[in-house]
């Protein structure tokens, strides 16, 4: 095993964290104007990569990034209604692999996909979907 | 008539300064370096007078002479004494606002400059840190101090790190470490606050500055201590770049993009099956178990903070 490797492509994480936290703070802070068409431009991009992020099969990289599409999503770059739908379907797929809702990233998970449900129009979870969202809840009520 | 008086004046001008760079001032800085230990109560404040004096000279032996002050204050700085050190603290505290902005980076490159190691890196830390929380404005105060730290980025984040990640920072987490200087105690903590507060007051292009010691040391270690402390001072960074006012929002993104994207293709798993043309060929003839080895993929083995 190369350590050198190793150290060095498991800590950039932190930095992936790092902006993460940027942009999800200066968003609660309502530091960006969307009238603003510069602004809509560079968070464009950021709708693919987080969404793309996602995919990974890292759980810490998983609940840093949970927390960004409930925020990007309420934004109104061109790429939110394509994105949308399919940022949700991978949300509820890492729900499903985790098979529970006490885990961290499922929590995660379940709390993005409440406010994308709240806020997002354009994400269609279907039927099936929100049945499954429902069983797997009812177990904590 | 009237130009007669003018040359006059600044002829008389030219003589007092002369006779403040080469007479008065060294003479004051012989009097500040070879002092008594016992009489720095006495010696140190006289620093403050020179460095009044030394600003109202030409600017090219204005330069000269606040060198020589700081290169003798950061030589007292040595000393073990903890009174010494409060004084010394203060004194350069009041130095900074008095000389003003520009001599920031000076001050802190001559306060590094002195030969330092052990617990005196300590101390450099945590004056650097009261210097700092002196000359910057309080939170949501408007008062119009020192608001840019362009220039010092390098040398707070070479002199924070030191405490926080170095061998005196590491010697100071040791179970048996004990130490009776305050300093020493809370410089770490310390070294965190400057770096939050170096975020606050910097500009986008100087952000990189503070991330460079956090992107080596993240390539060295590999002490989950140590990573939970890069954890805490990219924190203390992200807090301190979402109150700077001179990041503008598309700045603000582009700081966003750019360490997601440039670090993002760590994220993915990548399983690389090492090719039989590269492996080195065994002596057996027969092979029991097939060998597979995995190029990279560290990173989602492990656990995240």
């Amino acid at each position: 095993m190369r350590h050198d490797v190793f150290f060095f492509t498991h800590r950039y994480c932190s930095f992936v964290v790092f902006g993460l936290e940027l942009f999800n703070t200066a968003f609660r802070r309502s530091r960006f104007d969307f009238q603003d068409k510069q602004i809509i431009a560079r968070i464009d991009p950021l709708v693919k990569l987080i969404g793309n992020a996602l995919y990974s099969s890292s759980e810490p990289v998983i609940v840093a990034f949970s927390k960004a599409p409930a925020s990007i999503l309420q934004c109104p770059p061109k790429s939110v209604p394509s994105s949308a739908p399919l940022i949700a379907r991978q949300i509820l797929s890492i729900i499903r692999s985790t098979g529970s809702g006490e885990s961290a990233v499922a929590q995660a998970g379940l709390e993005a996909l409440a406010s994308i449900l709240r806020e997002c129009e354009a994400a269609q979870v279907k039927e099936k979907d929100l049945l499954f969202l429902i069983e797997i809840v009812s177990l904590y009520l | 008539m009237n130009h007669l008086l003018f040359f006059q004046l600044i002829d008389r001008t030219q003589k007092i300064a002369d006779a403040v760079h080469t007479r008065l001032l060294p003479s004051l800085l012989a009097y500040l370096s070879n002092r008594d230990e016992t009489e720095d109560a006495f010696h140190i404040p006289i620093s403050m007078g020179i460095a009044k004096v030394a600003s109202h000279l030409p600017l090219a032996s204005r330069y000269l002479q606040v060198g020589r002050l700081l290169t003798a204050l950061s030589q007292i700085l040595r000393n073990k004494s903890q009174d010494t050190h409060d004084l010394i603290r203060d004194t350069i505290c009041r130095i900074s606002v008095t000389l003003g902005s520009p001599y920031l980076p000076v001050l802190l490159r001559e306060l590094r400059a002195a030969p330092l190691r052990g617990p005196q890196l300590h101390v450099l830390a945590f004056v650097s840190h009261s210097m700092l929380t002196h000359v910057t404005p309080a939170q949501g105060s408007d008062n119009p101090a020192v608001q840019d730290l362009d220039d010092c980025a390098t040398d707070i984040a070479h002199v924070s790190a030191e405490v926080i990640f170095g061998d005196s920072g590491k010697d100071v987490q040791h179970e048996d470490f004990r130490t009776k200087m305050r300093e020493v105690r809370s410089s770490s903590s310390k070294g965190l606050e400057c770096f939050g507060l170096t975020a606050r007051y910097v500009s986008p292009q100087y952000i990189s500055a503070l991330l460079l010691p956090l992107r080596s040391i993240i390539a060295k270690t590999s002490s989950f201590k140590t990573l939970q402390q890069v954890d805490e001072v990219l924190k203390r960074i992200a807090s301190g770049v979402n109150a700077n006012a001179r990041i503008t929002p598309p700045e603000l993104l582009i700081l966003c993009h750019t360490p997601i994207s440039q670090n993002a293709k760590f994220l993915q798993e990548v399983v690389k099956l090492k090719g039989s043309k590269s492996g080195k060929k065994n002596d057996a003839i027969v092979q029991l178990q097939r060998q597979v080895t995995m190029d990279t993929d560290h990173y989602t083995n492990n656990s995240f903070r």
